[in-house]
């Protein structure tokens, strides 16, 4: 992750957060 | 830690090297064996563990990318030295394995050469990449009883990822572990 472009890398975790919203939705947990 | 924890009610999580990893990365002139070096390497790992958790970090995680990169040599005694950094510790605690940087390393193999033998660890979680490899995941019904830290960002990619791209990468190892076991991660770096 250190090694890609700050806005890359803020684009993948923000990315990352939407899909465990999603996986949350629809399997639970917290 | 001491700063950070009196800054923040979250969790916080704090990685430190593993000795096995440092016992390969090293040059041995004074221990008898590579074995001896690790072993004492986790001496220090497991004082630091506990420094760690009563300074007041939530999970600590042992980064061990040479177990993947010597195999051989982690069946030998890297499971012994992880588990001696480990005595004793009831904190959560990890223990993360990978291919190596992204940015440097771009070709993956489809498996690890060494991950069921983490069953074996007295970490509670195993951390571990996936995108990059596209990792067969039925490995991971291996570790049974674990929580898996599924590594779902391609950081060889400089493209962002769209969220049902990384949703399809973790249903991928759900046919092997349980929903309430999978920790979605970034991945190493």
């Amino acid at each position: 992750m250190k090694y890609l472009p700050p806005d890359v890398a803020l684009g993948k975790m923000t990315a990352m957060v939407a899909a465990a919203k999603r996986l949350r939705a629809e399997f639970g947990g917290g | 830690m001491r700063f950070l924890r009196a800054h923040t009610r979250r969790p916080i999580k704090m990685t430190v090297p593993g000795p096995f990893t440092m016992s390969q990365q090293a040059q041995n002139d004074y221990y008898p064996s590579e074995e001896a070096a690790a072993i004492d390497y986790a001496v220090a790992v497991n004082e630091e563990i506990r420094d760690l958790f009563a300074a007041g970090a939530d999970i600590v995680q042992i980064d061990e990318p040479y177990m993947q990169a010597r195999p051989d040599k982690a069946r030998q005694f890297g499971l012994r030295a992880l588990n001696r950094a480990l005595a004793g510790i009831t904190g959560t605690t990890a223990v993360h394995i990978c291919f190596g940087y992204a940015a440097i390393i771009h070709q993956r193999p489809s498996g690890y050469s060494f991950l069921p033998e983490l069953a074996g660890c007295a970490c509670s979680q195993v951390s571990i990449e996936t995108a990059q490899s596209t990792l067969d995941c039925s490995v991971l019904k291996e570790l049974d009883g674990k929580k898996i830290m599924v590594g779902c960002l391609d950081l060889n990619d400089l493209t962002v990822e769209a969220p049902e791209t990384i949703v399809a990468r973790i249903k991928r190892a759900l046919p092997y572990v349980r929903p309430e076991d999978v920790i979605l991660a970034p991945i190493a770096g």
